[in-house]
């Protein structure tokens, strides 16, 4: 038996030692792993969006939370890639070519983690055909490209492009942000969606994971 | 605002972080360069501790004075305690009524031509141009801006080659004299914190290095995301990435004027993730940025800005402090005239209703005088119990210049005055008459075709 209030109150107040007990004791009792992420660490990561969106609490409270979900999903997740069932799902993500900057990105990598999905972060810099290779070897429902420059973001597109060229865009969905990037601009180079910040990013992609 | 022993606490925190960590520069030139300067290897790749020593030594090459110039052949002195001079803000978009828009080419000339003819703006920043090759927009907007204003220009550097194809322009633009007498232009650039520069900042710092080109060093550090959620700490921290920064210039070229900028300085909303540039905080950084760098007697940089989407009341109000707080504190030159969106859009439009704001607060810090003649005791007398002081020769001989004169501020009675006309409407009315009006040449026909030629050869 799942004591959802339980996981939830461990979670929000970032017990790392209470998350790995809780996960642990309902593996012992027999609990199926799939069972323990859906209604015990991802139901309270649910209500801590829920009321994250609400305004009652803050990012560093939702990072808190975040890793101490991840202490317990570092029990699960052997157990789940065992059982062949994905994670809540997998996003690939990189600055583009030519620009260093990566305070925005590692944000939304921080709140996607946050919200329960894995993360392959391929940094700064990252070349067209890097992301060609890595969707090709990681699999990712999502591939998520940052710039912050209006120098690089013409990177986008090549990246598309070669992911386009590569077969892989139809098996993935492209989500962009960082500071010159609008929505106007995502829908013109063939991305799929846009964030304007890390809380819609997170959004996005579990409006599209979750389909 | 900070106590003497405040200024020395963050000072020594931010030379104690010099050494330890260090700072990342990603630049293996440099690094050498620094090691031979008496700079220590760090645990990591490219990681260069600066002792103590070291950090005296080539802070005090840092000119405490300098002068900046403009092609109307003013020359401005600028110190740790001069009076502030206000210049516009760099963005990648344009709003004016026909909309918000990426900036093009037309727009940027078309702003240029705007600041030209406001008196309390002194310099304006480059943007990005749409309408451009990315790695061309840094030297283009260089050459627009140069034909549309003759006041000191402050061009982005988006590649080291830019940088020299500005360099080459700018020699054209400050004629005999040279760029080391005359320096029309400034260039600068942002540390990448926490506590790193990247290749693309050094290397425009070495492409514009050996000419005595005004360099701001930007520590950009946004407290909750890039340094701490304390102010202090986030002080620090921008500290450390600013006398970094200043001591790279130095070892390159040593006694290159250098702005000590903690002014870009942003909070995080910790709801939303977003970069906040128009809140109390920035206020507060901007200036502890400015007593700062009076500590180390390097002049010192800001930006004034708004995180509203329009030419609105916020954005008139968010400037208000800014100018306010900033210019009281004496940062040496602020950005962000025309700025809003957090630092993303600029407007003609709102860059009339700044002017206007600068002009009351110049007004304002200018404070009055007071001495026999603007007592005025006789005249008081002269005048008697009763009396009435507008056509006596005091008057006459004071008024003119004594209160500050609004350009587009309201001052008349309902019955004479268009009511429904807004403050934004009435800076929109400005902004269509200044455009309209002839444009002269600004430019010499044979240093035109010098800048275009310069152009070219870096476009190909």
């Amino acid at each position: 038996m799942i004591d959802g209030e339980k996981f939830y109150l461990s979670v929000s107040q970032g017990k790392m030692d209470e998350v790995r007990n809780l996960v642990q004791g309902a593996l012992d009792a027999g609990d199926r792993a799939e069972r323990v992420l859906k209604e015990g660490l991802i139901q309270a990561m649910d209500r801590l969006g829920v009321r994250f969106k609400n305004g009652e609490i803050y990012i560093p409270e939702v990072l808190l939370a975040a890793r101490a979900m991840h202490a317990g999903m570092a029990i699960l997740k052997p157990i789940l890639s065992k059982s062949t069932e994905t994670i809540a799902g997998k996003v690939l993500i990189g600055t583009v070519k030519g620009d260093l900057h990566d305070i925005g990105k590692n944000l939304v990598v921080m709140m996607i983690e946050g919200g329960g999905f894995d993360v392959i972060d391929l940094g700064i810099d990252v070349p067209a055909s890097r992301f060609v290779e890595a969707v090709k070897e990681h699999r990712p429902q999502v591939v998520g490209m940052s710039a912050l420059l209006t120098t690089t973001m013409v990177e986008m597109k090549k990246a598309i492009q070669a992911l386009e060229a590569a077969g892989q865009k139809d098996q993935v969905k492209i989500i962009i942000g960082g500071a010159p990037v609008t929505e106007r601009f995502a829908m013109e180079i063939g991305a799929d969606g846009y964030a304007p910040d890390a809380a819609v990013a997170v959004d996005v992609v579990r409006s599209w994971i979750s389909k | 605002m900070l106590s003497q022993t405040e200024i020395e606490k963050i000072d020594q925190a931010a030379k104690d972080l010099l050494e330890n960590p260090g700072v990342r520069i990603e630049d293996e030139e440099i690094v050498k360069k620094l090691l031979q300067c008496g700079a220590q290897s760090g645990p990591e790749s490219m990681v260069v501790r600066f002792p103590p020593g070291m950090v005296k030594e080539y802070l005090s090459l840092a000119p405490q004075r300098f002068f900046l110039a403009d092609r109307r052949g003013n020359k401005r002195e600028v110190t740790s305690e001069t009076e502030s001079s206000f210049w516009t803000g760099a963005a990648l978009f344009y709003l004016d009524q026909e909309g918000h828009r990426f900036i093009h080419q037309k727009d940027l000339a078309d702003f240029s031509r705007i600041i030209e003819a406001l008196p309390n703006v002194e310099a304006i920043v480059g943007t990005s141009i749409e309408d451009t090759p990315p790695m061309h927009r840094d030297f283009v907007g260089f050459r627009i801006m140069a034909q549309n204003t003759r006041k000191h220009l402050r061009p982005l550097s988006f590649t080291p080659r830019g940088g020299e194809a500005m360099i080459e322009m700018g020699k054209v633009l400050s004629g005999e004299k040279g760029l080391r007498e005359n320096p029309i232009f400034s260039v600068g650039f942002t540390a990448h914190g926490p506590l790193r520069w990247t290749s693309l900042a050094l290397g425009v710092f070495k492409a514009t290095t050996g000419h005595g080109i005004p360099a701001t060093i930007n520590g950009e550090p946004m407290a909750g995301a890039s340094s701490p959620v304390t102010l202090a700490g986030t002080t620090a921290v921008g500290t450390a990435e600013i006398l970094s920064g200043i001591i790279i210039n130095q070892v390159l070229e040593p006694g290159r004027p250098c702005f000590f900028n903690l002014g870009f300085a942003h909070v995080m909303d910790m709801r939303s993730a977003f970069p906040v540039t128009g809140g109390p905080e920035n206020a507060l950084l901007a200036v502890a940025g400015a007593e700062l760098a009076r500590y180390y007697r390097i002049p010192s940089a800001s930006w004034m800005c708004s995180d509203s989407l329009l030419y609105d009341g916020q954005n008139a109000l968010e400037k208000m402090l800014g100018a306010l707080t900033h210019a009281q504190a004496r940062v040496s030159v602020i950005w962000g005239v025309g700025s809003m969106e957090s630092e993303k859009t600029i407007s003609p439009v709102q860059a009339v209703i700044d002017h206007e704001i600068i002009g009351m607060v110049k007004k304002y810090l200018s404070g009055f005088r007071v001495d026999d003649s603007s007592l005025a005791l006789e005249e008081i007398r002269r005048v008697g119990i009763t009396g009435e002081f507008l056509s006596s020769d005091h008057t006459l001989a004071h008024f003119r210049g004594a209160f500050f004169e609004p350009k587009i501020l309201i001052r008349a009675q309902r019955s004479t005055a268009s009511e429904n006309e807004s403050l934004i409407r009435r800076a929109e009315k400005a902004v269509e008459r200044l455009l309209a009006s002839d444009r002269e040449p600004l430019l010499e026909e044979g240093v035109e075709r010098e800048l275009m030629k310069i152009e070219k050869k870096y476009s190909e």
